[in-house]
């Protein structure tokens, strides 16, 4: 229930009872009465002009404090009714004022809180820059994926652009540089999505594909061409002539064909059937088979950061590490060296100090066909990277300018 | 006789040279078809089918017809070929009848080795299957017995260890 106050009459009330006291003043004046009556006239006059000024005084009070409120941003204030009409009107108008800024405050807070949110949640890295291009502020997605040769790229960037980059690792990502308006000026913002999924599988349904379709000529030809070559070595076994140039036409029939099964291998990899396999235990038991791909002067060590299980299949593994172990035995070659394969909670990486890739390489060394070696079919890696992504993991090679050791990381989430 | 089913002509010509140099028969076809009207006509003793024919590398025509060759003569060896060979390929033939499976291109002496081996497979378990139905065993063993006995019934159902009226009842039936 309301209370009923008594309400200060408004300023208009004392400014009506300080005219009519000026019209009596006045006319007693100019009547001419008692002096007396005359100063009392006067007197009344002034006491009502000071109760005028009062009054008005009171709604301008309430809106000094106000503003003061509203300078402070604080909202959630209120003024208090002063029990005076006009002041009253004032207090209640700013009151509501302020309600809807509060309101208007909340509903932005919670939208600001929602992008934020969102942006946190996305799988697209997003970053917001300062004007000068540094990043001020960046989702978890972002710092996850924006290595040195990530930035490197980004920052090479003109706004608007975008480049599809391999930096390395086992992933395809996207970058893009945009801006948005901020205080008049544009602000830059980096975005990383990540491509890898549909770009390695529909380069391997080609790979796959065009593998089957060749090998199946191929080997259709050379099936006839090496059949043929065998039965008229055998019908003319005592024409050495004839003998020699056969086994020459032979062997390159068994070239072309080793050339294709290299291939047809990587085309023909099964599933991965994953079993629980503790790192340093499958290392160890596999260290002796793969110290005979290491020749003199190659020095190759196992170790152990603790006994980490993991998931994967141990035949697909072991042909991992065969082809890196070889990779880095061939990089060293002839001058002797280290290779070091090591094992830490859900990480497996094979070292080497050998002479390493140049960055141009290191940006290309996942890509089909590529190789740095001589006559090299590029597969190793190949046949590497295909086993890696189809157990989903991540792996990465490159050489660590900090200590000149190449490395092939592989990572289990 | 070997019987080559190969659509590619130059495969047919290369495993019939092999053949001939080993002095072994042989008819050569290119379609399903004139495969299985080879296999009715009888004769076959060994077939050699190449998986792909049609050039469809995923092997399934390869199947149906080794199907097919298996219903229609269940005990001739095929041995497979193919141009793509992968291991669930392999096992599905076996798991059909096949008795082997190579990829081309094919050494000609292994081959040879295993079309040997399986002839003479075949013909042993052939052999194994002439297998005397008891009636015979019955036949061979009195009229053995009665030899032996100089033709005494008592002395011979003595032998054999029944009795003479068993004997006799046995001679009756067989229309000795």
């Amino acid at each position: 229930m309301k209370k009923l106050k008594f309400k200060r009459p408004s300023y208009r009330f004392w400014f009506a009872a300080m005219a009519i006291t000026a019209v009596a003043f006045g006319y007693l004046c100019l009547r001419d009465y008692g002096l007396t009556g005359r100063v009392c006239a006067f007197a009344v006059l002034m006491l009502l002009m000071l109760q005028s000024l009062r009054s008005v005084r009171r709604p301008l009070d309430a809106m000094q404090n106000g503003m003061y409120l509203l300078q402070e941003q604080d909202y959630s204030s209120r003024l208090r009714e002063v029990g005076q009409t006009d002041a009253d009107r004032v207090v209640n108008l700013f009151n509501r004022l302020m309600d809807s800024m509060k309101h208007e405050r909340l509903r932005l807070e919670e939208q600001n809180r929602f992008l934020d949110m969102l942006i946190e949640a996305s799988p697209s890295g997003i970053a917001i820059c300062n004007f000068d291009g540094s990043v001020s502020s960046a989702n978890s997605a972002f710092r996850a994926m924006a290595t040195p040769s990530v930035m490197e790229v980004l920052n090479r960037l003109a706004d608007g652009q975008s480049e599809v980059c391999r930096p390395g690792e086992s992933q395809i990502l996207r970058c893009s540089r945009r801006s948005f308006m901020d205080s008049g000026f544009h602000r830059p913002f980096f975005m990383i999505d990540r491509l890898t999924d549909e770009i390695v599988q529909a380069e391997k349904d080609v790979f796959n594909k065009m593998v089957r379709t060749i090998s199946h000529e191929v080997n259709n030809s050379l099936g006839s061409v090496v059949s043929v070559l065998e039965s008229l070595e055998e019908l003319h076994a005592d024409d050495h002539v004839v003998t020699s140039a056969i086994a020459a036409a032979h062997n390159s029939c068994l070239n072309l064909n080793l050339f294709t099964r290299g291939y047809a291998e990587v085309a023909k990899l099964p599933k991965p059937e994953p079993e629980p396999i503790e790192l340093k235990v499958f290392v160890e038991r596999l260290l002796p088979s793969l110290a005979k791909l290491c020749t003199n002067g190659i020095e190759l060590r196992a170790e152990s950061d603790d006994s980490a299980v993991v998931s994967a299949d141990p035949v697909l593994m072991e042909r991992v590490l065969v082809n890196l172990v070889k990779n880095s035995a061939e990089s060293i070659g002839s001058r002797g060296g280290t290779i070091t394969i090591r094992t830490a909670t859900g990480i497996l990486t094979v070292e080497d100090d050998g002479p390493g890739l140049s960055a141009e390489a290191t940006g290309r060394i996942f890509t089909p066909f590529f190789s740095t070696k001589h006559r090299d079919r590029g597969l190793g890696l190949m046949l590497v990277s295909d086993i890696l992504h189809s157990h989903q993991l991540r792996f990465s090679l490159a050489t660590d300018p900090a200590d000149g050791l190449t490395r092939f990381t592989i990572k289990w989430q | 006789m070997i019987l080559i089913i190969d659509d590619d002509s130059a495969v047919r010509e290369s495993l019939g040279l092999m053949l001939k140099v080993a002095r072994m028969d042989y008819t050569a076809v290119g379609t399903a078809d004139a495969a299985l009207a080879a296999v009715r006509a009888g004769g076959v003793r060994l077939v050699i089918l190449d998986m792909n024919l049609r050039q469809v590398t995923d092997g399934r025509d390869g199947i149906e017809l080794l199907r097919k060759i298996k219903i229609l003569s269940p005990d001739v060896p095929v041995i497979l070929i193919s141009a793509w060979g992968t291991i669930p390929l392999a096992v599905e033939g076996m798991n059909y009848g096949a008795v082997d499976f190579l990829s081309k291109p094919w050494n000609n002496r292994d081959l040879l080795a295993k079309i040997r081996a399986s002839l003479a497979k075949a013909e042993a378990e052939a052999e194994i299957q002439r297998q005397p139905t008891l009636e015979e065993v019955e036949r061979r063993t009195i009229l053995q017995a009665l030899r032996n006995a100089d033709g005494n019934m008592r002395q011979a159902a003595q032998d054999l260890g029944i009795s003479r009226q068993a004997l006799y009842r046995k001679i009756e039936k067989l229309g000795l």
